[in-house]
């Protein structure tokens, strides 16, 4: 709906997909509403923008928003922001894990759990903000250390429950290729089903294609191609040291054991995109509690670093659910004057990028295995919005 | 960019977690299994065919207006008609 979409076709020959084409609609212009609005006005109007990754979204902007003025947030309140797209990261991953998933084992989840999935991070933001919106300019967090506890178990318990059909730690242990395979087998839940059927149906390296992953980057550099003169190409197409770069669950994860022993085998194919958003959600829980290890401090939560220099400019880079998110603003007269935001759809669904590379090295010759076979492909890059695949 | 669009709840199916919302003359049928409770006349907000949260009529109003700013409205909604 409002959102865009995308259109994904491909065309096919003898041996498989000769080429993938990927077209956007999505709208990207909305940043500049943001323009001539004060930051206190941004914020206030964002949420009601931005409601799927709105969590990653708020923390972007507040961060953005506040180095452009000089006043960023306290490290609580930092630390209590990253906690909340983490959970906002464990929602997506969870809804999409039941809601989409099961399209390819047939079943569904209860509407019990999702409605579960769904009240997870008000939960953990009304123990670590109350009832005050934690994206305000100025926002200061106000950990309630007991409730936190609660509902952070809370989610490690659905996260364990719902995934794993074991303690999300107890997967982690799990070294390599090997040990995956064996909890496939032994496994009753959705995505064990599915990390079967994948293995099963020999399809674990489908979709394998060199990978170019989004490295990290330099903010000056960033703003400079956020406001340069090719702007609007730059967040529709972007591209970075002449790639169409990829920022997914596996792009952060690579370098964790399990994923790395997969990719050796698998590159980065089906098997190793599924397996790495497994251990992105099995991390989140062990991931807010080390954004929560610094409210113990006995430093006031309204301690910040001492005045910060006033550049006008400012660039936040967060990690959400689907990969890395850039907000980019410049702030003149205490209005804004200039607002870019960057999301990894951009990056993941670019013409040239990770989803078209891999979708044009599906090799599956009848029309049913590679519609599966994109599906599931297209799942596991997840883009922000709907989309419609076509076989030619 | 994951946008939503508000839509006015106007009618519940019995069964199935389904409902019918309108926006601007169009209908469509969308999930609803991701809320706690739903009645008709709650505004949703609508993502993929799914109701992501509840949002109030002024919400839903402003969202609505903020996005005819932005001129991505009309586009939107011809994309639900379609």
């Amino acid at each position: 709906m409002i959102e865009g979409r995308l259109d994904i076709d491909l065309y096919r020959n003898d041996s498989g997909v000769e080429r993938a084409e990927i077209a956007s609609s999505r709208p990207l212009q909305v940043s500049t509403l943001f323009e001539n609005k004060t930051p206190s006005e941004v914020s206030e109007t964002l949420p009601l923008l931005f409601s799927v990754c709105g969590t990653a979204q708020g923390c972007a902007a507040a961060a953005a928003m506040e180095q452009a003025t000089g006043s960023p947030g306290c490290p609580v309140t930092q630390d209590a922001r990253a906690a909340l797209v983490l959970a906002e990261t464990a929602r997506e991953h969870l809804l999409r894990i039941a809601l989409h998933w099961p399209r390819f084992l047939g079943g569904q989840a209860s509407g019990r759990e999702l409605k579960e999935i769904s009240q997870l991070p008000a939960r953990l933001q009304a123990s670590l903000f109350a009832d005050r919106p934690p994206f305000a300019i100025g926002a200061r967090a106000l950990p309630d250390l007991d409730v936190f506890k609660v509902a952070a178990t809370a989610l490690e318990a659905l996260i364990s429950k719902l995934v794993f059909g074991e303690p999300a730690e107890e997967f982690l242990a799990r070294p390599g290729l090997r040990e995956l395979e064996a909890w496939a087998r032994g496994g009753g839940s959705i995505a064990a089903r599915l990390v079967r059927k994948v293995m099963t149906n020999d399809w674990a390296m489908a979709g394998d294609a060199e990978p170019h992953f989004l490295p990290r980057l330099d903010d000056d550099m960033m703003l400079d191609r956020l406001f340069g003169d090719d702007a609007d190409g730059f967040t529709a197409k972007p591209e970075w040291a002449g790639a169409a770069r990829e920022t997914t669950a596996l792009t952060r994860r690579r370098a964790e054991p399990l994923i790395a022993d997969v990719m050796a085998v698998c590159g980065t194919g089906l098997l190793t995109r599924i397996a790495a958003r497994l251990v992105d959600v099995a991390l989140i829980p062990q991931d807010i509690r080390a954004c929560a290890a610094q409210f113990n401090d006995a430093r006031p939560a309204d301690a910040g670093e001492g005045p910060a220099k006033q550049s006008g400019s400012g660039l936040a880079q967060v990690e959400a659910a689907r990969g890395r998110l850039v907000h980019g603003v410049r702030i003149e007269r205490g209005r804004v004057a200039r607002y870019r935001i960057l999301a990894p759809t951009e990056w993941n669904f670019h013409p040239a990028g990770a989803a078209a590379r891999g979708l044009g090295r599906l090799t599956a010759a009848g029309e049913a295995d590679l519609t599966e076979q994109a599906g599931l492909l297209i799942e596991a890059i997840d883009p922000c919005v709907g989309y419609e695949l076509r076989l030619h | 960019m994951c946008l939503a669009l508000p839509a006015e709840v106007v009618a519940l199916a019995e069964a199935g977690d389904m409902a019918t919302v309108a926006l601007a003359g169009v209908r469509k049928e969308i999930s609803v299994a991701l809320l706690e409770e739903v009645a008709i006349g709650d505004f949703v907000l609508v993502h993929v065919g799914y109701a992501l949260h509840k949002v109030s009529p002024e919400e839903a109003e402003r969202t609505l207006q903020l996005m005819e700013e932005a001129g991505v409205l009309e586009e939107q909604l011809e994309e639900i008609g379609a």
